[in-house]
Parts: C-alpha cells; sequence; structure tokens
C-alpha cells in the first residue's frame, strides 16, 4: 500500500474542528452525539449514563478514560452518591430542588476535593485527557470536572544516573504532580512559584515553570515564561524539547542547560535564583541559566565537608582537561615534537610502536571512535547481551588489538585513561560535549601538532566566551571575571562563607545567611 | 529575465563554494603536509653525540638506542647500542652521512650528552662552536666532556657498568659522583659555549677516558680540560679540579674532605678525618686600587658533616672541633690555591675573574681587557674560608674502646 503524496490533510476534519469550538450543549443527547463523534473509534473512552434524583428524573452522563482514573473513586464519590444516597435520603430533610440540581451535585452530593466546573467540549477533551472526570447533566450547559486522575505510574525511586554517596537518593518520576511534590516538600515556602503551561497543539502536556519568588530575577522569570509562551509544537515529551526551544545559541555543541533527575539538586539551584522547567512525562528537571564552569560541580560537594568538596573539584577540573586534550597532545608530541617525551619513555614508546602500521594519528582516531562506539553500544544493549559487549570489547581492545599490532599499547592506555576521565565529569551533557570537542583537537593536533592545539583551543574559548545561557555569560565566574563567585567553582566555598547568593543570578536577594556566624564563636 | 536566472542561481554557487572550501580544508587533513611531521617509526633515539677530528677531518659519531622490534611488552628495551660513525668536509656533511647507513632519523634532541675528541679540542673549536651554536635539534642542556688520551669515537665504544647506553651513563656519573665525592663539576654544552663568547672568563669541562678492568673498556672520568681561546690548553688534576669546583659561584652541595686529625703529632700523618661538605658557597670580588686589579677577594662559606675518623681519641670536644675547622679552612685553602695557580700557569682565566671585574668596574674592564692575559696570571687572590661542622651523625662523640 502506498500513501498518496499530494493529498495533506489541513489539520483536523472540519467536523471535528466545528465541535471542539462548541460550548456544552444545554441538551444531555447532544452534547452525547457530539462527543461520541469527537471520541470515535477512542475505545478506552468510558460513557456512562444514569438517572439520580427522587423520582429518577434527571438524566446524567459520566465520561473518563479507562486507565487514567481511579474508578473506586468515581463509582464510590460520584456515582454511588449521586445513584444510591440521593435516592435513600428521600426524605423531607433533604429538599431537591426543581432549579439549580448542578450547583447542588457540585456542591454537596460529589464528594470530590478537586471540583471546578467547564463549559466548552474542548476543555472537557482536555480534561478526560488528562485523567479527570466529566460529569454532565441533562439541562445543563456546563460540565462538572472532578479530580479524579490515578494511573499506573513508576514510584520514586532512587536516582539512576546521578549517584551520590553521601546525600539524598530520592529521583524525579515521570508524574509531574509527584515532581512538584518533591520539590515543596524540601522548600516549604508560599514563595515556591509553579507555574503551569500546557503546550503541545496534541499532546497537551503540563509543564512547570518553577522558582522562588523572592530570589530568582524577575526579567528572567519573565524571559523564561516569555519563551515558553511562543512554542508551538504538536507534542513535548521530554524537556529536551524545550531546551532547544529556549537556548540562545542553537548552532553549538555546548549545551546552554543543565539537567537534573534529583529533587535535591533542583532545590539547590532555586535557592541561587534559577529556574527550574519539568514536563509531564519526564523525570528530568532543566535548570536555567547555568555557565560552563558549572558543569563540573557535583551536588555532593555540598554534602561533603569543603575540604575534601574542594579536592573532589579540583581533580574533576584536571579531569576534564585529560579527557578533552590527552589524545591530542599525546598525537602532538609522537608526530612533531619528539624531544618533548623523556628519552626512556620515547624508548619505549618507539619500541611498542614498532610495528604498528599507521600514523599516530590515525591511531588514536581509530581506538577513540571505537572506545565512542563500545560506550554507545554499552548503552542502548539489552541488559541480558551487556556482559557479552564488556567481554567483546575488553578483549579485542585491550589484547587482541595490541597482539596484532593494530595499535600500539601506549595508545589504548592514552585512551582509557581518557575515558576515565570523560566519566569523572558529573553532568552528561558535558561529558557529551568534551566527547565531540575531543575529535576536533584531535584533528587540530594531527594535523599541525600542538600550534594545532593551542589554536582550536583559542578558537573554543573565542566561542564559549560568545555563548550565554538566558543572559548569563557561558564563561561567566572566569569571564566577566567575578572573585566571589570562583570560590565556588574551582574550590567549594564552605557554608559557613556562604553569605551571599550568586553574583548573577540570585541578585534580588543577596544575603543567603547572617553574615560571619563562625568568627563569633 | 536574465536577472531573475542569476537570482535564482546565486544560492547554488554559494553552496558550491562552501563545498569546495569545505573539500580542500578537510583533504589537508590527509596530506599532513607539516614539514617538522615525522612518525615515532622512522626515528631513532640518539643517547650521544660525539664530535671529533679524524686524520684533520670532522667526525661525526652517534649512539643510538635501539628500539626492540619483536617484542611487544616494550619492557625490554635494554639492548645493545649502535654506534654509527661517519666522517665529512663539515660536521653537518659528516652528520648527514650517517644516513648512508640509516634508514632512520636520529632525534637528537635526547640526547642528553656531547663528547668532544681531544684531537678536535686540541686544535681549533671554531670547527663545531658555531654547529653546536646554531643547530636547534642539538640539546643546550646536554653535559659536555672532553676525551682524554682517546678519539671521541673510541669513548663510544667503551662500556659503563649497569648501564646499557655508555654515553647516557656519563650523564648520572658525573652527577652521583659530583654528590657523593665531589671533584668534577658537569657543565652543559649552553654553560660552554657561553663561556667561549664570554670576554673574562674561559670553560673547563670535565674529561672522560677509558681504562681497562679485566679486559672490559670502561669510562671513567679524568681530569679536567682547561680551554683557552679557541684551544684546549691543558687539564687540571683531582685535587685541583675540586679547588676549581670550590670556586663556582653558584652553591655547590656534596663532596668529601679529608684532613689530618688535630691530635696527630707533626711526624705522623695517619690520623685522619673525613669530613662530607653539604654546602659550599663562593664568593668572588677584585680589590681595585686605581686603575689595577690589586688581587681577588675569595670567601667560602662552608659547612659539612663528621663523617669518619681512623685513629683511636676524642675530637669531638669543643675545642677540637673548633681546630678541625681550622684545618678544614685551611684544606680548602690549599685546594682552591693550587687550582689557582694551575689556571695561572695556564694562563686561562677559567674563574671568570675578568668578568668579575667587569661587573664590578665595566670602565676598567674596557681599558685592561687586552691585557689581560698578561694580567691574569699575576693576580694575587686572598682566600678566608669559614667551614662549619654540623652534624656527627649517629655518633655525638668519638668511638671508645673499653
Amino acid at each position: 500500500m502506498r500513501y498518496r503524496k499530494g493529498s495533506k490533510k489541513q489539520g483536523l476534519p472540519s467536523n471535528v474542528r466545528e465541535i471542539l469550538a462548541k460550548p456544552i450543549s444545554d441538551s444531555l443527547q447532544e452534547n452525547l452525539d457530539d462527543l461520541h463523534l469527537l471520541l470515535d473509534r477512542c475505545s478506552d473512552a468510558v460513557f456512562k449514563e444514569f438517572t439520580f434524583g427522587p423520582n429518577r428524573e434527571n438524566r446524567g452522563l459520566v465520561i473518563f478514560f479507562d486507565g487514567l482514573v481511579n474508578k473506586e473513586q468515581i463509582e464510590i464519590n460520584l456515582l454511588k452518591s449521586m445513584m444510591l444516597e440521593l435516592n435513600m435520603r428521600n426524605d423531607n430533610s433533604y429538599p431537591w430542588p426543581n432549579h439549580d440540581v448542578f450547583n447542588l451535585v457540585k456542591e454537596s452530593i460529589v464528594s470530590l476535593a478537586e471540583v471546578k466546573t467547564i463549559d466548552k467540549l474542548q476543555d472537557l477533551c482536555h480534561s478526560i485527557s488528562s485523567g479527570d472526570t466529566v460529569l454532565l447533566i441533562d439541562g445543563y450547559n456546563i460540565g462538572l470536572v472532578a479530580g479524579t486522575r490515578s494511573w499506573q505510574t513508576r514510584t520514586v525511586g532512587s536516582s539512576e544516573n546521578e549517584v551520590v554517596v553521601r546525600g539524598p537518593r530520592e529521583a524525579f518520576t515521570e508524574t509531574l504532580r509527584f515532581n512538584t511534590a518533591l520539590i515543596r516538600r524540601r522548600i516549604k515556602s508560599a514563595n515556591l512559584k509553579m507555574e503551569s503551561f500546557v503546550l503541545g497543539r496534541i499532546t497537551k502536556t503540563d509543564v512547570v515553570l518553577c522558582y522562588i519568588d523572592s530570589i530568582a530575577p524577575d526579567q528572567l522569570v519573565a524571559e523564561v515564561k516569555k519563551r515558553l509562551g511562543k512554542i508551538d509544537i504538536d507534542g513535548i515529551l521530554d524537556t529536551g524539547y524545550l531546551e532547544e526551544f529556549l537556548e540562545d545559541n542553537h548552532n553549538t555543541i555546548f549545551s546552554q542547560m543543565e539537567y537534573t533527575e534529583k529533587p535535591d539538586r533542583v532545590c539547590g539551584h532555586l535557592l541561587e535564583g534559577q529556574v527550574c522547567i519539568m514536563v509531564d512525562g519526564s523525570p528530568i528537571a532543566l535548570i536555567a541559566p547555568t555557565s560552563f564552569p558549572r558543569f563540573w560541580i557535583a551536588s555532593e560537594d555540598y554534602y561533603e565537608r569543603y575540604i575534601p568538596g574542594s579536592l573532589f573539584r579540583i581533580m574533576r577540573f584536571l579531569a576534564f582537561l585529560v579527557s578533552l586534550l590527552l589524545p591530542s597532545l599525546f598525537v602532538a608530541a609522537v608526530t612533531y615534537h619528539h624531544e618533548m617525551i623523556p628519552s626512556p619513555l620515547y624508548l619505549t614508546i618507539a619500541a611498542a610502536r614498532e610495528i604498528v602500521p599507521f600514523p599516530a594519528f590515525v591511531e588514536a582516531l581509530l581506538l577513540e571512535v571505537t572506545f565512542e562506539m563500545l560506550r554507545e553500544a554499552g548503552i542502548r544493549l539489552p541488559r541480558g547481551i551487556g556482559p557479552a559487549i564488556s567481554i567483546v570489547g575488553a578483549l579485542i581492545i585491550g589484547d587482541a588489538a595490541v597482539k596484532s599490532g593494530l595499535v600500539s599499547t601506549p595508545m589504548v592506555v592514552v585512551v582509557a585513561f581518557t575515558g576515565i576521565a570523560s566519566f569523572v565529569i558529573p553532568s552528561y551533557n558535558a561529558a557529551i560535549v568534551v566527547r565531540m570537542a575531543r575529535f576536533g583537537f584531535l584533528f587540530a593536533s594531527g594535523f599541525l601538532g600542538l600550534f594545532g592545539i593551542m589554536i582550536a583551543l583559542l578558537l573554543m574559548l573565542i566561542h564559549m566566551s560568545s555563548l550565554n545561557s538566558l543572559g548569563l555569560p557561558y564563561l561567566s565566574p572566569i569571564a566577566p571575571f567575578n572573585w566571589r563567585e570562583l570560590t565556588d567553582v574551582f574550590v567549594r566555598r564552605p557554608w559557613f562563607k556562604s553569605n551571599m547568593r550568586p553574583y548573577m543570578k540570585g541578585m534580588e536577594n543577596e544575603f543567603r545567611q547572617e553574615t560571619s556566624q563562625v568568627s563569633d564563636k | 529575465m536574465n536577472l531573475d536566472k542569476k537570482l535564482v542561481k546565486f544560492p547554488i554557487n554559494k553552496l558550491k563554494t562552501s563545498c569546495l572550501l569545505f573539500l580542500l580544508l578537510f583533504s589537508l587533513f590527509f596530506t599532513s603536509g607539516c614539514w617538522n611531521s615525522i612518525e615515532v617509526n622512522n626515528t631513532v633515539e640518539a643517547q650521544g653525540l660525539v664530535f671529533d677530528l679524524e686524520g684533520g677531518q670532522p667526525s661525526f659519531s652517534v649512539q643510538l638506542a635501539s628500539p626492540s622490534s619483536t617484542d611487544q611488552t616494550g619492557s625490554s628495551t635494554a639492548t645493545k647500542p649502535v654506534n654509527i660513525s661517519q666522517t665529512g668536509q663539515t660536521f653537518t656533511e659528516a652528520a648527514r652521512r650517517t644516513m648512508l647507513s640509516l634508514p632512520r632519523l636520529p632525534v637528537w634532541a635526547h640526547a642528553g650528552v656531547v663528547i668532544m675528541g681531544q684531537d678536535l679540542a686540541n686544535q681549533d673549536l671554531a670547527l663545531a662552536a658555531d654547529f653546536l651554536a646554531r643547530n636547534r635539534n642539538v640539546r643546550k642542556t646536554s653535559l659536555l666532556f672532553i676525551s682524554k688520551g682517546v678519539t671521541g669515537k673510541e669513548c663510544l665504544e667503551a662500556e659503563i657498568p649497569m648501564e646499557s647506553y655508555s654515553v647516557a651513563g656519563l650523564k648520572k656519573l658525573i652527577r652521583i659522583q659530583e654528590k657523593q665525592l665531589g671533584i668534577y663539576k658537569s657543565v652543559t654544552l649552553d654553560e660552554f659555549l657561553e663561556a667561549l663568547s664570554t670576554p673574562g672568563i674561559e670553560p673547563a669541562v670535565p674529561q672522560v677516558t677509558i681504562h681497562e678492568i679485566e679486559g672490559k673498556k670502561v669510562l671513567r672520568l679524568d681530569s679536567t680540560a682547561v680551554f683557552k681561546g679557541k684551544k684546549m690548553v691543558g687539564s687540571l688534576g683531582e685535587t685541583e679540579s675540586k679547588g676549581y669546583r670550590f670556586l663556582n659561584p653558584e652553591m655547590i652541595t656534596g663532596g668529601l674532605i679529608i684532613v689530618q686529625s688535630p691530635l696527630s703529632k707533626e711526624p705522623q700523618k695517619d690520623k685522619l678525618i673525613s669530613i662530607e661538605l653539604t654546602r659550599s658557597q663562593a664568593t668572588v670580588e677584585p680589590q681595585i686600587e686605581g686603575n689595577q686589579v690589586k688581587k681577588m677577594m675569595i670567601h667560602i662559606e662552608a659547612e659539612g658533616n663528621f663523617y669518619e675518623q681512623t685513629f683511636e681519641g676524642e675530637v669531638l670536644s669543643r675545642e677540637q672541633i673548633l681546630k678541625i675547622n681550622e684545618l678544614i679552612n685551611e684544606r680548602i685553602k690549599e685546594d682552591i690555591n693550587l687550582s689557582i695557580k694551575k689556571a695561572q700557569s695556564l694562563n686561562s682565566d677559567i674563574f671568570g675573574w675578568g668578568r668579575g671585574v667587569y661587573r664590578s668596574n665595566p670602565e676598567l674592564w674596557k681599558q685592561l681587557e687586552k691585557d689581560w692575559p698578561v694580567i691574569f696570571p699575576g693576580i694575587e687572590s686572598e682566600i678566608t674560608v669559614n667551614f662549619e661542622i654540623r652534624r656527627t651523625y649517629l655518633l655525638d662523640k668519638s668511638f671508645e674502646f673499653k
């Protein structure tokens, strides 16, 4: 079968569009017809018609999607109370009005916490898709939305991608409400704002913009809201969609936002004046603005004492340099700058390279590409064959390749060390940047040696300094230089000295604690 | 109509141009056109360079470290050295003529030792000095030696115990010798060239010779060559070399001093004390009167540790230690005097006294520079030494027999 070209559908069919635009009608039958048309071929939609009232003269309709609702709640708190209890209490103490049945039902019969009214079929559709139940009563052109959302979810578990030794382990799940609750539980303040948006033409995804009102700069919040409002896309399935819409610079390998799956880390960022964006259906929260040097900060640094925390950060910075530059430095030294290698090491390298047929640059490229493939394969592999790839990888790369003389041992060591160093970087998106940039440096060094590396480094720095993340310069505490913030980027400032919030992000509310509380002791 | 066509065509051209540009840049990666790009596989590490004069012709020899080609473990690098030697009209030609029999480029930058043949040093340094100073592949921090009694090339053939590459072993040898024994001072190529080209100072370079132990030819340090102008004019023996080392403007550490015990009476000379020198600093200043350099004021500030005594008797009392200090002062003075005498007899200002005069009185030096060879042998020197014993190691008194 072939799909015919040229018969492009212009959105929804006209009759559906008409119905969606209609308000809810007085007549239950008309509404029912419209809804049947609208939810045609939706096998999971449940329509329940019933009668109620003392003489069973009022007709009602309950609509919901099966699987998204708590059926028990609907049965007990909605249907049972309307159909049975109302009839049983057929005495005069409970006057049945001839008018305004709807209000009576809303206020004293439906025993659910979340109720609201709607008057459009479009809203009705949105409500039931979100897991609410809509009650329509004959004779009223409004519908009652009862909050009965409940579906099968993953429970809040421990974080899988951001593992900590010391610190909270909880991680976000795919349900937005759980996620906001995880944040609210940590910041018990009315100033913690959760502004809600619905994005996605078709998916109608709930998006929450989260910030602390007195700390996050107003301009930042306004700008994020403006950019969120401009998004027009049919579906949003992850925060990654939003990142591309929100970021300032699209044509760059550098990611300009952080993301995390840990609520404690989000709270830390909120307290520093950043904003967080969460999307229903995604356990990943976006954090903006951020700058490049912050990518080697791990949340655990703040939970550990400040001396080890600082040392970890210095080590991570070194690992960052190693994973970015080591293969290219090695290639440059071996191809161009023989005099830079200590003599005994030179002899060892020469002996190991003796039967390798490739130039050092090609050898490095080969191994790096292999390593990247192994890593990628390791991520996507089904659990069952995971060990197989590691055996194959370790055997082929570690042993057979060297023995067969395709690559030399020093190069394997260099690439392996680079690989280990790249795992030290705590943010996965920063690690990806380093992985990509590493190849650029490799080409530069194979082409021009150390000069090439310097040129590439300069180009990268120039490019980075031209970037910004929602107004925050991308190299921010370094350029523009800010000593106060620098003390919490390369090292971890002790908490008792952290009196001020970060300079550019938390300017609204500068002091985070009483000053010099330790020296008073 | 025409105009429209052009407008339509324009983006296509742009695409073409950028594609071409990309291809051009991309192809650069495969040319590896950089002129000094060379793979390790096409190089060989040079351990030492030797400059000789063979029958009046410049001769260049190099000791190469051959990487083991079969073993992939990378550990068995201790293979036999390969020595290659060629003569040519110039040193550059001699060096490049080694390519007649060598398929790889020697990386001279790894050569930590440069040996200059005695013949070359005796005849004319101008043959090699420009080459050594100008050539960017010769590492200026490598140590320089002059062969004694043999050609430089023969030094390559000799061995050094424990080391697979004899010339590379020389580097370790002289450094450890300096710490432990303190006779010869290592000289880098850079220091040598600087002394050659600076007025008021002449170079002095340690010499290396071959002696036989059980039929094996072994390298050994022996005396210090003294230069004057473009030539080697003589050498300092062990004691004179020691004195020369004391006069070095840098602080020296390590060395051994042996003196008579203060307890020994005049006829008997067998009560000896060994002192380990821990550091010594010399300051040399010319005493100028009018237009003459009257004398050189030399002051040595040194300290060391009591190391050994070869007799019975308490020498580590307060008074005795002061006496020992005095004896050591005398001993150092003697060594220095010997080396000064030798240098003056060779008329070679290896201590850089001329430079000292220039530094304290540049105007005077301008007048004296021409006559310096006449003045230098006659300059008197006044030496003061202040030596102190600091520690006595595990015993704080002399060993007692009961």
